[in-house]
């Protein structure tokens, strides 16, 4: 447990020194492979189920149960890690935006049952709390990270067409299921944020891996020293 | 008349049968069966909802009815409860009721069914049950779905400490489904085939979310479940109290208890209802709420603060008046003016109530206590000054108020810290001096103790040392900073009159004087011995002089120390006695103190020595003890180098242990301790300086042990060994004087013998010479004849050998003998024996070298006279082949040659040796070893032959010597 805390600390710091960082920088950073490697981790960061899942989990009285075999992620309800590969960097972003709200907002309807005197008390409420902010910082990143592939050559942007609203919890709307439906939603979750940190680690060892600068950075500075191939390179 | 009396026969026949219709209309009243029962589950509050109706109402009137309702479960005949219900009725009013069951209702299928009495008070009793309704029959379980297992009920919130039912509901075998409570297994009955029930008692609260009650069918892993939500019981709010701080604003406060705040149940919400005023309030918080005072002068207050939540309501009163709830707010601006050394002036304000007047505490706190309080009544701006503090302190002053006209409550305190001023140290520094003659002077120490807190009056800086010469006009100053509390000077043998004094940022103490006379007295002072008790030692003396204005005790802390922590204690002049007592003072240690008695002039002057121990212990160690002057009847014990002065305790005396097999002590000693046997006896010595001890009447040829050691009043030194002394005989020491010499003169004579056979030896018998070294040899190669060379044993032809032949084991073997040493060269075949004369070897024809070997001879002469022996036929082959075989002769012989210049090999002992001397004297065996060989002209080898011996050589006479003598041809070698 110490261990967990220990590794629980660490990981905040990191986040938050990220977060920081950006903050100190007056808003977002226009170096795509920082912005890029920043994504990176907090992916692999958040794809770890002591973020959300176990806290959660804890929460609801669920640790005694065999949740890996009844808190399997629905099918669906998260893009697949053959669905991100498949979207241009731009429908990624797009569809990574877009599910990262629906987690939020799952999470905020979480919270809002509990009442707040358990909340202040429980160190994990205080660690859901904390996922919620590292889920903005990605979203903040993506924010960033947008505008400097507007620049490229992408001409077509597909986004994932699964559900842009939450799925509906249950036919049974009775509180155990419920509590199963959040479980399995945020399984489903964490397995994301590992497909999501693949996908980036592809984009960082991609052709644009030697590029040291944003796209952005580059179409604003040095676009017409830029060979049409090096562009035609760009991540799709 | 008539006709009136005719009507009114005729109204009365009229009325007379409609009353009779009526009384037997409501006598008679027909029992009225419910009709259109309809049931419906409502699984929300796991109740049967029941409504009906009842039809053909007589006179479509209102009349009071009891239903009785029986509801079974399963079976109509299994009849879990009845009972009434009893409700006004009217036609064809529809009626309702509904029972909540203890066991969920999706858990078995539940039959009802109803029938009705009239209950109206104009019907007379008695009053007969209608028909009973058809069973209505309700099953939940028709509407589950396809699921195939279930739990129910869902999502029950019930309080802490409550009893609770569920059920599960499966498509398949019961043995199949295992069921948990927060992951531990529960066990419930079967109620049906396929329906088991779960009874949980006095139910606790886990958490918001609730208890996971879940059932896993363990085929295909199906999960199914419910949360049962445990409240905490709402409490009832404590503490309930109002008070207002300016007659406007009313604050309740109260405890509400424990949170019954779950996922499905907000926390309980709190509600002030004032009863005067009719005003209601919904609180924000849950501990407090605040009320606006109206204006119109309401003095009285009545309010009930309300509370609940899903499962549960409370409230509580409280009646009040307004002016007797007043809690001032906390004074403002407090500030501490004029601070000084000793005083200081705080002031504050208070809001104004009114034209009340506030009672407002002061308290002056130091170090974490109440040193003043004091209360004062203002109006609006409160003064006060603290006094009679110290000066250089920390005080932390702080101030509350109380509404005048009625006490309800303090107001929270303000408080300020703060410090008072430094003052001037207030006494003079505590001095004392340790003083050490130098040639020509003195070197004096001043020592001084820190200035306790409440005399420094602040931060002491330094002090100042003034030295005044009272013989000389001279004066100098010294100062030292502080913390130091020593210092050293060297001073010329003039009186000096010193001042000490303490600075601080303030000022000066008052001087403490000492004065280091000129010309100290050299008094001897005998030192007296005191006995202290634990870390305390009791001191009493004798005044000297009258006009004494003091006395110190001086002792040292660390003793064995050289920093030995001097410290003093000064005492009045009317003292005579002290207690000194330290907690460094340990047991062991002595301690000496020095009583100085101090004059008019400020001049120490020493009066006593004492000397003690808080705690005498024994020795240490024991004396070293030497033996002297031991004689057959005594002896003497010394340890002279035993220090006394070294020892935790006064060396009181020193026991002498003496051991022995006799059985009474000598004189002098005495026995102790019998059950010990290392005790024997013991001489007690009770003079500490005797170091000596002479232990006399003893027993001669003795052995005695002894062991001494000193002893305290704590006792015995340590345990040690006894030494062992042996008195010596009577005789001994004479025959000593005797034996000795003599034994020294043998020793000398044994040594001159022993040069003298050596000397002897080289004279006599001297040792044989190597040929191969001799300067014989060297010079007959150079000047006479280069072909001369020595003869090699291998090239030697034996003459002759004669065999010896005598009886074994007759006679001793000498030294070297029966070894088989024959050679000789094998020149033609030969089965026999040679025996040549000696006198046909030419030896005068040339050169020879003769060597001889006495030992050899010797065993020649004891073999007797050489003689040709035959050998007898009996003799056994090999031995004989070893003899007559010329070459094993002369293998035998070179053998011997060999062994000859080192050791013979043992057990061939067949052969003999015959020496060769130049003029052979056969028979004469006696006169060889004592006769020394004659020195021929010219030298001569003589041949030594090995003679077996052999048991078929016919045995010799005693006379007679066989001997085998080699002629060696000259022409050829030398040998």
């Amino acid at each position: 447990m110490q261990v967990q805390l220990t590794w629980k600390t660490l990981l905040g710091l990191v986040l938050g020194l990220l977060l920081l960082s950006m903050m100190a920088m007056g808003g977002c950073s226009r170096e795509y492979q920082t912005l890029l490697l920043q994504m990176q981790q907090q992916a692999k960061i958040m794809q770890n189920t002591s973020m959300l899942l176990d806290p959660y989990i804890r929460i609801q009285g669920l640790d005694k149960l065999d949740y890996k075999e009844h808190c399997k992620e629905s099918p669906g309800t998260f893009p697949s890690k053959d669905t991100l590969q498949g979207l241009s960097r731009k429908g990624f972003l797009q569809t990574l935006n877009a599910t990262l709200g629906l987690v939020l907002h799952r999470l905020a309807a979480f919270q809002k049952k509990v009442p707040h005197i358990t909340k202040d008390k429980d160190q994990d409420w205080k660690q859901v709390s904390q996922a919620e902010g590292y889920i903005r910082g990605v979203r903040n990143n993506i924010f960033c990270l947008t505008p400097l592939l507007n620049n490229s050559s992408e001409m077509v942007t597909p986004t994932w067409a699964g559900p842009r609203t939450l799925p509906p919890p249950s036919l049974s709307a009775d509180a155990f299921n419920h509590k199963l439906d959040g479980c399995k939603f945020l399984q489903g979750y964490h397995r994301f944020m590992h497909s999501v940190e693949q996908v980036l680690s592809e984009w960082a060892e991609g052709p644009s891996r030697s590029r040291r600068h944003s796209p952005h950075w580059a179409s604003q500075g040095r676009a017409h020293r830029m060979r049409p191939s090096r562009r035609a390179k760009r991540p799709v | 008349m008539a006709l009136f009396a005719a009507l009114q026969t005729t109204f009365l026949l009229v009325l007379l049968p409609l009353g009779t219709y009526q009384r037997k209309v409501l006598s008679e009243p027909r029992p009225l069966t419910p009709e259109s029962l309809e049931v419906s589950i409502n699984s929300t509050c796991q109740c049967l909802h029941l409504q009906w109706s009842i039809h053909s109402l007589p006179h479509h009137q209102e009349l009071q009815m009891i239903f009785q309702i029986q509801i079974s479960r399963i079976t109509t005949s299994s009849v879990v409860w009845v009972g009434n219900y009893s409700t006004t009725v009217k036609e064809n009013q529809i009626l309702q009721w509904s029972w909540e069951s203890e066991l969920p209702l999706e858990c078995a299928t539940h039959f009802v069914r109803i029938r009705s009495v009239m209950d109206d008070a104009r019907f007379p009793k008695p009053r007969s049950w209608s028909k009973w309704s058809s069973w209505e029959e309700v099953d939940a379980q028709d509407s589950l779905g396809h699921n195939a297992l279930f739990v129910f009920p869902k999502d029950k919130l019930v309080e802490e400490g409550s009893s609770v039912t569920f059920c599960y509901v499966s498509r398949s075998n019961l043995n199949n489904v295992s069921c948990y409570l927060d992951g531990e297994q529960i066990h419930g009955e079967q109620l049906t085939p396929n329906v088991s029930t779960f009874h949980l008692s006095h139910v606790r609260y886990k958490r918001t979310t609730g208890t996971n009650i879940y059932c896993e069918m363990k085929q295909g892993r199906k999960l199914a479940g419910t949360v049962l939500y445990v409240s905490k019981v709402l409490e009832e709010p404590k503490n309930f109290s109002c008070e207002t701080q300016d007659l406007k604003t009313l604050k309740c406060t109260w405890d509400p208890g424990s949170d019954t705040a779950l996922t499905i149940q907000p926390s309980s919400n709190y509600t002030l209802f004032e009863s005067f005023s009719q005003k209601k309030k919904v609180c924000e918080d849950r501990n407090w709420c605040s009320w606006q005072v109206t204006q119109d002068s309401q003095e009285m207050y009545n309010f009930t603060l309300m509370t609940e939540n899903y499962l549960r309501k409370r409230s509580v009163n409280l009646v009040f008046k307004l002016t007797h709830r007043v809690r001032p707010m906390t004074p403002l601006n407090f500030i501490l003016e004029n601070i000084n050394s000793r005083n200081a002036t705080v002031t504050w304000k208070v809001r104004p109530i009114g034209n009340s007047t506030f009672q407002c505490q002061v308290e002056l706190h130091h170090d974490g206590q109440v040193i003043q309080q004091n209360n004062v009544f203002i109006k609006v701006n409160g003064k006060y000054l603290l006094s009679e503090m110290e000066p250089d302190t920390h005080y932390l002053a702080r101030v509350r108020c109380a509404y005048g006209n009625h006490f309800w409550k303090w107001s929270e305190w303000i408080d300020q810290k703060f410090t008072t001023l430094e003052a001037a140290p207030s006494v003079a520094p505590d001095v004392w001096r340790n003083v050490r003659s130098l040639p020509g002077g003195y070197d004096v120490t001043l020592f001084w103790k820190p200035l306790s807190k409440s005399h420094a009056n602040g931060e002491i800086l330094f002090y100042n040392i003034a030295v005044e010469s009272l013989d000389k006009s001279s004066k100098f100053n010294l100062s030292i900073p502080a913390p130091h509390n020593d210092t050293k000077l060297t001073l010329n043998k003039y009186s000096y009159q010193i001042h000490v004094t303490a600075n601080n940022s303030m000022g000066t103490s008052p001087a403490s004087v000492i004065v280091i006379p000129g010309e100290p007295g050299h008094k001897e002072i005998e030192e007296e011995r005191v006995k202290g008790t634990e870390n305390r030692f009791s001191l009493s003396w004798e005044p000297q002089s009258r006009d004494a204005i003091g006395y110190v005790v001086e002792w040292c802390d660390h003793p064995q120390d050289p920093l030995c922590g001097l410290q003093w204690q000064k005492l009045g002049p009317n003292t005579t006695s002290t207690v000194i007592s330290s907690d460094a003072f340990e047991q062991g240690v002595r301690y000496n103190f020095r009583i100085y008695e101090i004059s008019p002039g400020w001049i120490a002057s020493l009066l006593e020595k004492k000397t003690g121990y808080s705690q005498e212990l024994p020795p240490s160690d024991n004396p070293q003890v030497t033996t002297s002057s031991l004689t057959s009847h005594s002896f003497t014990l010394n340890w002279k180098d035993y220090s006394t002065e070294s020892q935790p305790g006064f060396i009181r005396g020193y026991n002498v242990y003496l051991k022995s097999k006799m059985e009474q002590c000598t004189s002098g000693f005495e026995r102790i301790t019998p059950s010990d046997d290392s005790a024997g006896c013991r001489h007690k010595i009770d003079n500490p300086e005797q170091k000596t001890f002479h232990v006399e009447n003893l027993e001669p040829a003795s052995s005695y042990e002894f062991f001494v050691t000193a002893y305290t009043s704590a006792g015995d030194g340590p345990n040690g060994t006894f030494t062992k002394v042996t008195t010596p005989d009577e005789y001994t020491r004479m025959l000593t004087h005797i034996v000795v010499p003599v034994i020294l003169c043998i020793l000398l004579i044994t040594v001159l013998f022993y040069f003298q056979i050596q000397w002897m030896k080289e004279k006599c018998y001297p040792d044989i010479p190597d040929p191969y070294k001799s300067s014989v040899l060297s010079l007959i190669k150079s000047k006479e004849n280069t072909h001369l060379t020595i003869m090699n044993l291998k090239d030697c032809i034996p003459d002759a050998i004669e065999v010896v032949n005598k009886p074994e084991g007759s006679r001793t073997q000498p030294l070297g003998t029966g070894k088989p040493l024959t050679e000789t060269e094998l020149t033609k075949p030969a089965t026999y024996l040679y025996l040549l004369p000696t006198q046909e070897n030419p030896s005068g024809s040339g050169p020879c070298i003769c060597f001889e070997n006495f030992t050899y001879n010797q065993a020649a002469s004891d073999l007797g006279s050489s003689g040709h022996v035959p050998v007898p036929p009996s003799t056994p082959p090999s031995q004989l082949g070893l003899l007559y075989s010329p070459e094993n002769l002369l293998k035998a012989l070179e053998k011997y040659y060999t062994n000859s210049l080192g050791e013979i090999p043992a057990g061939e002992t067949h052969l003999n040796y015959v020496s060769q001397l130049a003029s052979p004297m056969p028979g004469d065996k006696d006169s060889l070893p004592t006769d020394p060989p004659v020195q021929a002209q010219c030298s001569e080898y003589k041949m030594q032959m090995a003679v077996p011996l052999g048991p078929a050589s016919s045995p010799p006479s005693e006379d007679t010597s066989l001997s085998s003598t080699a002629i060696l041809d000259q022409g050829e070698h030398y040998c």
